[in-house]
Parts: C-alpha cells; structure tokens; sequence
C-alpha cells in the first residue's frame, strides 16, 4: 500500500503540503480531489520519488521512498505506472515506441516479447491500430489513452493518475473513466486518480479524499464526501465560491 | 545614499551567490551524467543519433564559416604585410590562425548557436511538458538518457567538425592567395610549412573537445532547469547559447594560456 | 540509424585523416620517398626547432628529426631525417643558421673541407655528423666585446712600450671603427627602409670592419714586437676617441630600431670597458710587467680577432643570418 504521513513541502516561500496524510490500500482506488494549484500532482510525484519531502513520510508497500538508492527507486517506479496530466508521450517516437519505453527497462524481455505487449497495451486502450502514429497526429483523447497504455505496460502494482480527464470533452471523459475501471479489473492495479472533475472521481473511486490547504480535509466514501456538512468541500463539490466567504 | 550603496553591494551579493549555485547545479548534473556511464543499455543506442544531429548536421555550416574566414585571412593578411614582410607569410599567418584559433572558436561558436539552441529548446519542451518526469517514472536515469549521449556526441564531433572545418578554410585560403594574390602554390605551402608544429593540431582538438562538453553539457543543463512554459523554453535556448559563448571564449583563453 | 552510423562515421574519419595527413605533409613528409636518419653532434643549435628543413646545396632534403642534449651535458644530438636517395659529401658536416629574417632556423649539409675556419664540433663516433651552429648577430658583439676586453689588457699593459708610429696606427683602427660604427648606425637605419639596401649596407660595413679589424692585428703584432723595446706616449686622447664613436654607435642604434635590444647591451659593455681603458691610461695603473708575466693574452687576442674576421666573412656572405625579426 501507499502511505503518506505529515508530509510538508515547500517551494522557496510557497508550502503547498503542510501535514499531508494519505493512505490508499491495496486493490482500492482513491480520487484525490481538490482544486487547481492545490498540490495534488506534488502528492503523485512524491510518491516516485520525483519530489522528496521537506518532512513527513511517504512509503510505499512499507519501504520508504526517501531511503531508497538509485537502483531500488527504479524497482519501485516500474511497479508504478503513472500517467501525466497532457499524457507526456515522448514526441519525438511512435505511440508504440512510446509504449515500449518503459517495457526496455525490465530485464529479459525478448525484443519480440516487447512489441507484443506494446501492442497489447494499445488494444486495452483501444488504440490498436495507431502504433505507427506520432503523438502530434492524435486527438488530445487519444494521447491521453495512449499515456495510460504507456503506463500500464510494465503491469504495475499501483496505477496514477494525474488528470486523467482534464481538457477532454464529456464523452471522452466518460470513456476515460470506464477505462479506468476496466484496467483494474484486468490488471488489478491499486489506484490513485488525483482529479478536479467530480464526475470521474465518483465513478472510478471507491474513497475519496479532499486536498484543501496542504491537507486533506475531508475522507470517506464518494457517498460520504458527497453529502459532507463542511462548507469547504462543499463550497467544491457544488461549485459555489460563496459558501467559502462565510467561513472565511 | 548609504541605503542605495548597501542595495548595490547586496544585489552583487546576491547575483554571485546565484551564480555559484548556478556553477554547482551544472555540476550535480554533469556528477550525474558521469554516474550514468554505467547505463551502457540505456544511452549506447542513442548517440550516433546525437553524433547525427550534432555533428554531421552541422558540417555545412561550419564549413561555410570556415571558408569565407579562411578567404578574409588570406586577403587581409596580403593586405597587411606589405614591404619587408615576405609575401609566403600570408601562408603562414592562414595556417596558423585557422588551425589554432579561428577553427575552433569560430565553430565552437557557430555550434554553440546551433547545437546549443535546439538542446536546450529540445530538452526544455521536455522539461515543461513532463517528458523528462516521465522518463523517471518509467525507471530512466534522464542524465544517462538524454544528457550523456549528446556530450558524448559534441565531445567527438565538435573536434571533427572544427579539424575539417580547418582544412577547408586552408583551403580558401590557399585559393584565395593563388587566384587573387598572385602568391604561387609553393610560396603558400612554405609559410605553411614554415611554423607548423603537429602540437597546433593537438591543440586544436583539445580546444574543440573542450567547446563540445561545453555547448551540449550548457544545452542540456539550461534545458533541464527550464520552467514556465514557451516563454521558459525561449529563454533556456537564449541563456544556453549565451553561456556556450561566454565559456568557450574564457576556456580560449585557458588553453592558450596553459598549452602555449 | 544505419545511414546515421555512416555519415558520422564518414565525418570522423575523413577529420581523423585530414588531420594527420595534413601534419605529417606539413612537416614534409612525402610519401613518394624514403628518408634515411643521420646524426650529428653540436655545442649548441642556437633556436632550431624539431621539424626544421635540413638543405643540401640550397635544396630541401629533409627535415631535422629529433634534439636532445647528450646525456653528459656536454653536446646535443641532432637527428636529420634526410631523403634517402641524396648523397651526402664525403667530409659532410651539419651547419645550423636562421634561413630568413624571420627566425625560421635551418641545418644545411655542408663539405667540412670547404669551411676550414669553422669551429665544428669534433664526436668520437665517426658515424655521427660535426656539427657547427652559426652565431647569431649577438653572439657578433660578445666577441666584439671580448676582443675590446683583452685590448684593454694589452693597453693597460703597454702603456710604456708604445712607438709614435704604433699609437699613430692604433688611432687609424680606432677611427676605422668609428666609421664602421657609422655605417652600422645607417644600416640599422635603412633596415627600418628596405631589406635590400639593408643588405648591400651590411656589406660595406662589414668590408670596413674586416679592414679594421686587420689593421688591428697589424697594430697587435707591432705592440708584440715593441714589448721589448722602448717607451712610448700614452694612447690616453685615442681610447676617448673610441669610446665616443661606441657611444654614438650605442645611441644611435637604440633610436634607430627597437628589435635590436640584446646588441645594444652589448654595444654598451663594450663602451663600458673602453672607458675603464681611458681611465686606468689616465691614472697611470698597469705595468710593462703585468703583460710580460701574461704574454697569452696578447696570442688569445689575436685568435679572437682572427675570429671576428671569420665571422665577419660570412657576415658579408650571409647577411640573413645575423640579422632577425620575430613577428610570431
């Protein structure tokens, strides 16, 4: 399991995590929700080590990321598939070159083994036949598809996502969100969907934990967050800036 | 008065403060880069791509660089020497001057507007659009992949390219002394001859070897640290190929005054 | 990639082989011949570099392969990879000389029968080369400077044995000089000018000086013979005299050129000591008895001066060799 505990991090005078405490079992998926700029994307890249804490914990299946060395961390991330919020495919490679990246990093893979998965990973998200495109010949749907095939090839324990679905129309949004749930069931990856967009998050979590000010301020079921009583997060999930003068 | 006095002193403060730590981030990154010498698997197919766009796709225009340098030597140096001075010196002066200084720097920094640019706007737009993340998460050493092959790349070809870059401007300069000096070939190769020493070719290598890690290792760094979007990855270029500069004319003066 | 790999490989390597044919055809190497290596033995090679052209008759014919001083300190070992296909003189000797004004150092193989007077350095292997290296226009004023030396000497000595008529011939080589220091002053003037004119001056220096310098072997021998006989007045008026045309000599080179700096110091010692000359005349110093005790200077004086002579000769032959500018 994922777990993250007081975590601060401050960038120069700005501290966007002050106490951050998560933790997300395994086999579950959890939406961390929030709004922009609140540091849910630093939660993520803590989690891989790409951030490391001014202060707190963050460990991953009971080994702590900071204390990790080089070739441990690398153990780590390829039992981690993250996927970036505009996908961040390698643009200078085909969607399935893309895809095998990650693939070249495990030892004892035939070349053959590599491209057949990478073609798997294509299908799973119904790309199939668009291996040979390049990120910039694709819609914006489709590269964020492609972003999640690139980090579900390796067969990670733990899948995250950075807004899976922002800048995408409804439809496409829906897509992503069954996708989503699909994956888990076919790969059985633990999830992390850090999202601004109720909608997915409701969908695809089975709890859900609201960032607000460099802590989460609210946990619980979908159900529960929902209906929750606090003005802040509910200021957020009914989109009404009012409700946060009054506590203010 | 006082106020504006202590202002001045603190903002030299503070500007060579930021550029140590700026001197000590480019040199974690190259710690890294050398560290990820060991990922052999990870940067060994990568660098003749880079040797590709860093050295052959440069040829052209150093070539072009060099030729025109080596025609203005040779005219400017008839020009110069009048009287006294024998004529088989313009040889001498084109030789010298192309193979030890004019060569390298002028290529170094031809390159360092070339190559330095399109590193640092390359690895920028990775940098800004999370590729760079994404090749961490996806277990590679970003210095081994991206940094590694393009220094190895400049630390190679930056002295091939300058080595023929030298001949060529020989060459023009040869040329020009015969078609429009009315120097004979003999007279020119005698100046040639004349101070050539096989070390002004050495040296020549050790400078441009020195311009390559300099430029793509700037390149690569200025990428890396780019922030804020397209304005960020503009400005990572404009800061890549001004320091590539500046470097390459200090370590011109280094090496010419530790070699010679 | 396959194409990527051959271009790159094809600009590496066509750099790779221009730079290294394009050194070692520089250096004169030609592949259409062979060389052969041959050694010779100097005191010194004055500023040769390695790689220097080594001529035979005026031709190129090879190049000077390696300098290194013997391991007894007490020689240096020249190596001259020459073209294997010329043959060399019988009594061949390697002598070392600038070939231009402009510092360029080259080895000519010269027949040692046709260069009697030059001092070639004598190796034990019968396999390696004498050498002899041309001095340079400085080490023309050291002898100068060493021949006023051992005047001063003398004439301190002689101060008693002096004829009418030897002072009288002592006062012609001295004006003789003053002439010569003159035209110098010219020379050095047109050099400024013209290589040309700079060369015929030369020449007619140089004829003056050689004259002189004879006339003063004439005097040395006439002071020799007189070492012996009576008392004579002293040559005091005539040593001032010199010493004021080596002073203008001094002065005027040092407004004329500015490349000339070592020659003006030694221009200066030599003044130096020709007025220590004037003085010691003056005050009386010095014996008959001081040079009868010593009687090798005046012989030691005599091989200088027969030195200068030499060198004068091929001053007046070669004059690029003694005159020099460093614009690198």
């Amino acid at each position: 399991m994922i777990r993250l505990r007081g975590v601060h991090k401050a960038f120069g005078e700005k501290a966007v995590l002050k106490g951050f405490d998560l933790a997300v079992p395994r086999g579950g998926t959890v939406a961390l929700i929030g709004a922009s700029g609140a540091g849910k994307s630093v939660v993520l890249k803590h989690i891989v080590g790409l951030l490391a804490a001014d202060q707190g914990s963050v460990s991953v299946d009971g080994r702590e990321v900071a204390e990790l060395d080089q070739e441990a961390l690398y153990a780590l991330r390829r039992r981690v598939g993250y996927v970036f919020q505009f996908a961040a495919l390698f643009d200078s490679m085909t969607l399935a070159h893309n895809v095998e990246m990650g693939l070249r990093r495990i030892p004892g893979l035939s070349r053959r083994d590599i491209r057949r998965r990478a073609a798997e990973c294509l299908e799973l998200v119904d790309l199939g036949g668009l291996g040979d495109r390049y990120p910039a010949e694709i819609s914006g749907g489709q590269r964020k598809r492609a972003g999640i095939a690139r980090a579900i090839a390796t067969r990670p324990r733990y899948l995250l996502y950075d807004e899976p679905t922002t800048g995408l129309d409804p439809v496409t949004t829906t897509v992503i969100g069954r996708l989503i749930l699909r994956l888990r069931e076919e790969i059985g990856a633990t999830g992390l969907v850090v999202t601004h967009d109720l909608g997915t998050a409701y969908e695809v979590a089975d709890s859900m934990a609201f960032l607000h000010d460099g802590r989460v301020r609210a946990h619980g079921a979908p159900g529960e967050i929902r209906i929750s009583a606090d003005p802040v997060v509910k200021s957020f999930i009914e989109g009404a800036p009012e409700l946060m003068e009054t506590i203010a | 008065m006082a106020g504006k006095t202590l202002d001045f002193v603190g903002a030299t403060g503070r500007a060579a403060l930021r550029f140590a730590a700026t001197v000590g981030e480019w040199g974690v990154l190259m710690q890294d880069t050398i560290r990820g010498l060991r990922a052999v698997r990870i940067w060994g197919g990568l660098v003749f791509e880079q040797m590709m766009r860093i050295g052959v796709a440069s040829v052209p225009i150093a070539l072009f660089i060099a030729a025109f340098t080596g025609i203005v030597l040779a005219l400017q140096a008839s020009y110069t020497f009048t009287g006294a001075v024998p004529v088989y010196l313009v040889g001498s002066l084109v030789g010298k001057t192309m193979i030890i200084e004019l060569g390298p720097v002028l290529t170094g920094l031809a390159l360092a507007g070339r190559v330095g640019a399109s590193i640092a706007a390359e690895l920028g737009t990775m940098r800004v659009t999370e590729q760079i993340d994404a090749l961490e998460t996806m277990a590679y050493d970003p210095a081994a992949y991206l940094v590694l092959p393009r220094v190895l790349a400049g630390a190679v070809m930056f002295p091939a390219v300058t080595l023929l870059a030298s001949s060529l401007g020989i060459v023009a300069g040869w040329l020009t002394a015969i078609q429009l000096l009315e120097m004979s070939t003999p007279e020119f190769v005698r100046g040639l001859e004349t101070f050539f020493v096989p070390f002004d070719v050495v040296f020549s290598v050790i400078k441009s070897f020195s311009f390559g890690l300099t430029v793509t290792s700037l390149g690569c760094f200025f990428g890396f640290r780019t922030r804020g979007g397209a304005a960020g990855v503009g400005r990572a270029a404009t800061s890549a190929v001004v320091a590539s500069s500046m470097v390459i004319l200090v370590f011109d003066a280094f090496w010419a005054a530790v070699l010679l | 990639m396959r194409r990527n790999e051959v271009w790159v490989g094809v600009v590496i390597l066509l750099s790779v082989v221009v730079a290294v044919v394009g050194s070692f055809w520089l250096r004169g190497y030609r592949l259409t011949r062979g060389t052969t290596t041959v050694e010779a033995l100097f005191s010194g090679v004055g500023q040769l570099p390695d790689g220097a052209s080594v001529k035979l008759r005026g031709v190129t014919i090879g190049r000077v392969n390696g300098i290194a001083v013997e391991p007894d300190g007490t020689a240096v070992r020249v190596g001259l990879a020459i073209n294997a296909d010329v043959q060399l003189p019988a009594d061949a000797a390697v002598l070392i000389a600038p070939e231009s004004m402009f510092g360029d150092w080259g080895a000519e193989i010269v027949s040692r029968s046709a260069n009697p007077r030059l001092d070639f350095f004598e190796p034990s292997d019968p396999g390696v080369l004498p050498g002899f290296s041309i001095p340079d226009l400085s080490r023309l004023t050291a002898t100068a400077d060493e021949i006023a030396d051992n005047l001063a000497t003398i004439t301190d000595r002689v101060e008693v044995a002096f004829t009418q008529e030897t002072a009288e011939n002592l006062r012609l080589v001295i004006e003789n000089v003053g002439r010569v220091s003159e035209q110098v002053a010219e020379l050095a003037d047109a050099q400024i000018g013209a290589v040309e004119e700079l060369v015929d001056n030369v020449r007619t220096s140089t004829r003056e000086v050689e004259a002189a310098a004879a006339l003063a072997t004439r005097t040395l021998g006439e002071v020799e013979r007189l070492l012996s006989g009576g008392v004579v007045d002293s040559i005091v008026g005539d040593t001032r005299v010199t010493a004021a045309e080596f002073r203008r000599l001094a002065t005027d080179l040092r407004e004329t050129t500015t490349g000339l700096s070592t020659t003006l110091q030694y221009a200066d010692s030599t003044l130096v000591r020709f007025e220590r000359i004037g003085r010691e005349l003056e005050t009386g110093e010095g014996t008959l008895a001081h040079l009868l005790a010593d009687s090798t200077v005046a012989v030691q004086t005599q091989s200088v001066l027969t030195q200068l002579t030499l060198l004068l000769e091929d001053f007046r032959e070669n004059p690029g060799r003694y005159v020099r500018l460093s614009i690198f």
